[in-house]
C-alpha cells in the first residue's frame, strides 16, 4: 500500500499491518522512518514545505513497489507513506516498511525503496527558516543525469 | 500546448500552468522555449514527464499529452 498524505502516521499501525496482513511466511520486518531535519545545520529551520506532482507521485511509487516485487522474491508486503504540506522539525516525513521471509531481503528492499524514492519520485522540499527566508533543497541525492534536459 | 510546472520552477516562472503555441515536436524544443521565455531559470536543471512518466529530451510530444517540467526531486 502506498499513501501520499498531509496527516501524520502511526509506525505501530503500519508494523501491525506488515506483521498480520500477509498470510505468507514472514520472518523479518524492516522499517525506515525519515524525520524533518535542519539541512542548513544552523538550527534555523522553522518548517519544511513538501510539494508533489499529484498523480505522478503515486504512479512512481507504484512503479517502485512493482520493481521490488520483481527483484526481491522474498518480499511479502510493502508499505510506503510520504507526507506533503507543512511539517515542523522532527516530524515524520516518510515511512518505508517491508516484510519478508528473511532479514537480508527485508533490509535490502527497504534500502532500495528509500534510495529510489529520493531520486525518482516527484516530491520537493523547501526550507522555511526562522528569519522568514525560504530555500528549495536541490541536492539531497545525485541527479539522474541521463534524463537532465 | 499546456505545460505544468512544479516546485522552484513554478516559483521562478510565477505560474503553475503555462501555454505554448504549437508546433513543438519534442521535450528539447519545449525546454528551449521555456528557457527563452524565462531567463531567470537559466541555472535550473529541468526534468520532464509526459503523461506522468519521465521523458528524455528526445521524447516526441503532442498537444494532447500531459506535459510537466520540474527540478531535481528531493523527497524522502
Amino acid at each position: 500500500m502506498i499513501s501520499v498524505q498531509t496527516q501524520d502516521f502511526s509506525v505501530a499501525e503500519i508494523y501491525d499491518k506488515l506483521r498480520h496482513a500477509n498470510p505468507g511466511p514472514i520472518g523479518a520486518i524492516a522499517l525506515f522512518v525519515g524525520l524533518v531535519r535542519d539541512f542548513s545545520h544552523t538550527l534555523q529551520l522553522a518548517s519544511l514545505h513538501i510539494e508533489c506532482y499529484p498523480g505522478m507521485v503515486e504512479r512512481e511509487l507504484q512503479r517502485l513497489v512493482a520493481q521490488v516485487q520483481q527483484q526481491f522474491s522474498d518480499v511479502q508486503q510493502i508499505e510506503i507513506i510520504h507526507r506533503i504540506g507543512e511539517l515542523l522539525p522532527q516530524e515524520q516525513i516518510v515511512l518505508v516498511g517491508v516484510s519478508a521471509t528473511h532479514r537480508a531481503e527485508a533490509f535490502a528492499a527497504c534500502e532500495f525503496l528509500i534510495d529510489q524514492l529520493k531520486t525518482t519520485v516527484p516530491l520537493w522540499k523547501k526550507e522555511i527558516r526562522a528569519d522568514g527566508n525560504e530555500y528549495w533543497i536541490e541536492h539531497n541525492t545525485p541527479a539522474r543525469e541521463q534524463i537532465v534536459c | 500546448m499546456k505545460v505544468l510546472y512544479f516546485a522552484r520552477l513554478k516559483e521562478l516562472t510565477g505560474c503553475e500552468e503555462d501555454h505554448f503555441d504549437p508546433p513543438i515536436h519534442s521535450i528539447a524544443e519545449l525546454i528551449a522555449q521555456v528557457r527563452r521565455r524565462y531567463p531567470q531559470i537559466s541555472t535550473l536543471n529541468l526534468f520532464a514527464a509526459v503523461n506522468q512518466t519521465y521523458a528524455a529530451h528526445t521524447c516526441l510530444i503532442q498537444v494532447t499529452d500531459e506535459i510537466a517540467l520540474f527540478p531535481q526531486v528531493t523527497g524522502g
